[in-house]
């Protein structure tokens, strides 16, 4: 732990190795969202088949449902981006 | 005699002739183009690795001053960046072809349409349509509202292939955005319900909730085309084996892709709120 904090004092210039490493855990939130996005395609389309008819409701709401999950996985690479490059 | 009836019966009896199909002369250019293409390709990166000279200034200077907001010039005291001029211009594309629209394209429309007079339809059907399944009293203003935003977004992102920054990307214009929204939400809300309307806001949660919409619009917004465009600058400048060539393959998914679903997802989100506001 000290050897750490001694090394991150020691970065003269460039960016901070503490830095570096925390700005690639948030987007750990990028496993969540990818199963996420693989149920709901795979529900849809069982939907689909079952019930051709309905394509045009089903794909609308799909694509609603799509938008939300990828809004989680962007508030993760917003943060990221925001440590490299403003800390 | 019997010569001559064997020459008519030769002449008679040709090949039928090989009707084409229409989309076979579609298939023979995607063929042929993509073959061209693959050599163009191999061709410009060789040519830019063997006989140009590499000098490239480090990368971390160049993503970040791509990335950070600079001004351009001042006008009246005010400092103008980027995002500002790419506003402008955006809007000026928009008028410009809007009134050329109207006043050129539109009277010479014909009764069956063909080519860009069917797109047109197509398009502002689609957002009409989508107006009038979900809000079903107000869809002649917010229509019109609905398709301008989408157009807005979807024209101001590609401008991001001429080299222009988006206005997207910067926070203020998508905050501007979801602010519009967000009044329109309420506003008919009003309308619709009357005083009533504050009834929902006897627990606290529909507060946090209401909260919430503006500020997701607006960071899905940001998030997605300003790491459209941040990507798009480490492809141009970082990878330095393959700048020539990949960008051009790069642009289609981090610009266009982008650029069309923000755009539509924008536009039913906020269908889908009012409609959740004046049911």
């Amino acid at each position: 732990m000290t050897q750490l904090m001694l090394l991150a004092e020691t970065v003269a210039e460039g960016i901070n190795p503490l830095v570096a490493i925390a700005a690639a855990i948030p987007m750990l939130a990028g496993i969540g969202a990818g199963v996420g996005m693989g149920i709901a395609v795979g529900k849809s389309v069982e939907g689909i088949a079952r019930q051709p008819e309905a394509q045009g409701k089903i794909s609308s709401t799909l694509m609603i449902g799509l938008a939300f999950i990828e809004t989680t996985c962007i508030y993760a690479l917003f943060i990221s981006i925001l440590l490299l490059f403003v800390v | 005699m019997q010569e001559n009836v064997m020459q008519n019966k030769e002449n008679v009896a040709k090949k039928p002739k090989k009707v084409k199909k229409p989309w076979q002369r579609g298939r023979k250019i995607a063929f042929w183009g993509m073959i061209v293409c693959s050599i163009l390709s191999v061709a410009v990166f060789l040519i830019d690795k063997f006989v140009l000279g590499t000098t490239k200034p480090p990368m971390g200077d160049v993503v970040a001053d791509e990335v950070f907001p600079h001004t351009v010039f001042t006008l009246f005291g005010y400092d103008i960046s980027m995002a500002v001029l790419s506003v402008w211009i955006t809007t000026f594309v928009l008028i410009v072809f809007a009134i050329v629209f109207r006043f050129v394209i539109f009277p010479r429309f014909k009764t069956v349409p063909t080519g860009f007079q069917a797109f047109v339809e197509w398009i502002v059907g689609a957002f009409a349509g989508m107006a009038k399944d979900n809000v079903h009293g107000y869809s002649k203003a917010l229509g019109p509202y609905v398709f301008t935003a989408a157009a807005f977004i979807c024209v101001g992102t590609l401008t991001e292939m001429l080299g222009i920054r988006p206005p997207n990307s910067d926070v203020n214009v998508c905050i501007a955005l979801a602010i519009c929204t967000f009044i329109l939400i309420h506003f008919y809300g009003f309308k619709h319900k009357g005083p009533k309307y504050l009834g929902k806001y006897k627990m606290v949660i529909p507060i946090l909730t209401d909260i919430a919409v503006p500020v997701s619009m607006t960071f899905r917004m940001f998030g997605s085309i300003l790491s459209g465009f941040l990507m798009m600058a480490l492809v141009n400048n970082v990878l330095q084996p393959l700048t020539p060539v990949l960008p051009a393959f790069c642009s289609i998914l981090f610009t266009c892709f982008h650029a069309l679903i923000q755009s539509y997802v924008f536009a039913v989100l906020s269908l889908s709120f009012v409609a959740e506001a004046i049911e």
